[in-house]
């Protein structure tokens, strides 16, 4: 000890501090001496002489909780000497023995601080720690915590909220798709972009030009061109109907495939078989830019007087919006993408937005297990509506009027709609 | 873990004897439902729950503590504040109203709808006005390498 550190001690430090010191050291020593006698050989030097400052005390460690049993949580009361104004507590040291081995610093930390979150750990390991208060004078151990392991939670009941708006949700589905199996007619409100299908096949008809179906530019993975592809059965069927030629250039070889079998199939439920052809959809290139190229040129040279966009577009969005308009066709265009709607709203007749384009699927196909979906979600966007509508009655109302009834509310709105 | 893997795999290529080729679907259906059970929750937690949860608000103001008498009192927003609580709460509302498919846009309801409509256009056209501001930025910046920094035509 130097001789600033004792003269320290003796200027500074009143009776009640030093018994509390002196206890918490005896209480050290004596945990240190039952938990692992040979620890208390492998503290670190400053630890061992007496300190001019008290240490941590209830060091706590717990299991984190919901986690995959990988991090422990450890939580103290910070040293008495830990005052923000007399600025004596520099730091912590979190120190960890893993196992019964040798103890190893984990964490630097800031005076204040009154908890460390270990992660990375084994759930066949035991640990135990302790946290060292540092000053320029000296430092202080705190008693060290018994062995414990991180524990995993199978369930993460932080999340029984979002598990029973799902349930609610997911019933509501299985519930419509069985009601619509059972021939219940189940309402879908109109929408423009597709009612305005037939006019668009049939102006074509009239000028005796083609459609053009751009289904975006992803593959059969993206749910975006699923809904274009079952578009397009409803345009193919209305297609051989009105006997109008139909042009379809893809980036994609499966959505190639997948768009000849819906044309296909559109083309014999109108009863026109015999005049299906596979060039009606040809593969071009799944190079972004080079596709757009190339529907440009077939927009410019072949004119067409309807253009459907229908799926995932990107920057090509406004290209091929654009060209479309310059060469007089009527687009009707769709996708759920945000940043490329605005384009199509400003350069397309109708703009099916966002979910419309999936609603569009349920609403053409009047399949059971699409309408059900579609009516099920509509239940969650219910209850979306009228928490928003509460929640933020009963906010505004528990700040204007301090109504202990509002404010209940408020509570329990939120608690229902926390997200962790 | 890995002989799930290798189980479902397996599962997978008795597609290629057609007598048992539908069991097939078995491992399909497990893939299925495990990724939209994982998206779900995220789905759920950031497009609904969070949403919802930032929209409950106070419109016009909030109870507050003095930080230098501790006391907490009634503290109205500022007018910016409250106007952009209430474009949110409204916005938010309304464009669900929008896209809620099982009702007829008629009467209030379809008001509602309309202002709906109203705020996503409104969105479109910033959005719109961005992406255009952003595309001259960038031809200004390129004119301004090609004859300021390369030919030397700008000073």
């Amino acid at each position: 000890m130097t001789k600033h550190q004792r003269k320290d001690r003796h200027s500074r430090v009143g009776p009640a501090t030093l018994l509390i010191t002196v206890s918490v050291f005896f209480t050290a020593s004596l945990s240190l001496a039952q938990s692992e006698p040979t620890v208390s050989d492998s503290v670190p030097v400053d630890s061992q002489a007496v300190a001019s400052i008290a240490p941590v005390t209830s060091l706590i460690v717990e299991d984190f909780k919901y986690d995959d049993g990988e991090k422990l949580l450890l939580s103290w009361i910070p040293s008495i000497d830990d005052v923000p104004e007399v600025g004596r507590i520099t730091g912590y040291e979190v120190y960890r023995i893993t196992d019964g081995g040798e103890p190893e610093k984990i964490g630097d930390l800031v005076a204040g601080k009154n908890s460390y979150e270990d992660d990375g750990l084994s759930r066949e390991s035991q640990y135990q720690y302790y946290v060292v208060a540092l000053s320029d004078g000296g430092s202080a151990m705190s008693v060290m915590t018994a062995p414990s392991s991180p524990e995993r939670e199978w369930i993460n009941f932080g999340r029984t909220n979002l598990f029973l708006v799902a349930l609610i949700i997911g019933g509501a589905i299985i519930f419509f798709i069985g009601s619509a199996r059972r021939g219940k007619k189940l309402f879908v409100r109109k929408i423009a972009g597709l009612e305005a299908v037939d006019e668009a096949i049939g102006r074509a008809t009239e000028m005796g030009r083609p459609i053009l179906f751009i289904p975006g530019i992803r593959d059969m993975d993206d749910v975006q061109t699923l809904a274009a592809l079952t578009i397009l059965g409803r345009v193919a069927e209305q297609v051989a109907n009105y006997d109008v030629q139909i042009r379809m250039p893809v980036s994609r070889s499966l959505v190639m495939t997948a768009a000849r079998e819906t044309i296909k199939a559109g083309f014999q439920t109108a009863g026109r078989p015999d005049a299906y052809n596979d060039d009606m959809v040809n593969y071009v290139t799944d190079e972004q830019f080079g596709y757009v190229a190339a529907v440009d040129g077939v927009m410019v040279r072949e004119k067409p007087a309807t253009v459907f966009l229908l799926g995932a577009f990107f920057a090509e969005s406004l290209i091929l919006a654009e060209t479309g308009n310059s060469v007089g066709a009527i687009q009707i265009a769709g996708t759920a993408r945000p940043a490329q709607l605005p384009f199509f709203v400003a350069a397309c007749d109708f703009t099916l937005i966002g979910e419309e384009l999936f609603a569009a699927s349920a609403y053409l196909s009047g399949e059971p297990k699409a309408l059900g979906s579609l009516k099920g979600q509509d239940v969650g966007k219910g209850i979306a509506m009228a928490a928003i509508l509460i929640g933020v009655a009963s906010a505004t109302l528990a700040e204007l009027t301090g109504w202990g009834a509002m404010t209940s509310l408020l509570e329990i709105m939120k608690g229902l709609f926390s997200s962790q | 873990m890995l002989w799930v893997g290798a189980t479902l795999g397996f599962l997978m290529l008795l597609r290629l004897i057609p007598k048992i080729g539908w069991i097939s679907r078995w491992p399909l259906s497990f893939i299925v439902g495990c990724t939209a059970g994982l998206y779900l929750i995220n789905y759920f937690s950031s497009n609904m729950m969070r949403q919802v949860q930032d929209t409950i608000m106070p419109l016009f103001g909030a109870w507050l503590a003095d930080p230098t008498t501790g006391q907490t009192a009634f503290s109205a927003f500022p007018a910016y504040d409250v106007v952009g609580n209430v474009v949110v709460a409204v916005g938010t509302f309304a464009g669900l109203v929008y896209f809620f498919f099982s009702k007829e846009h008629k009467g209030a309801f379809g008001a509602t709808a309309r202002v709906g409509i109203f705020f996503l256009m409104i969105t479109f056209g910033a959005s719109f006005g961005y992406t255009v501001m952003s595309r001259m930025s960038l031809l200004i910046g390129r004119i301004d390498f090609l004859f300021g920094d390369w030919l030397g035509m700008i000073r």
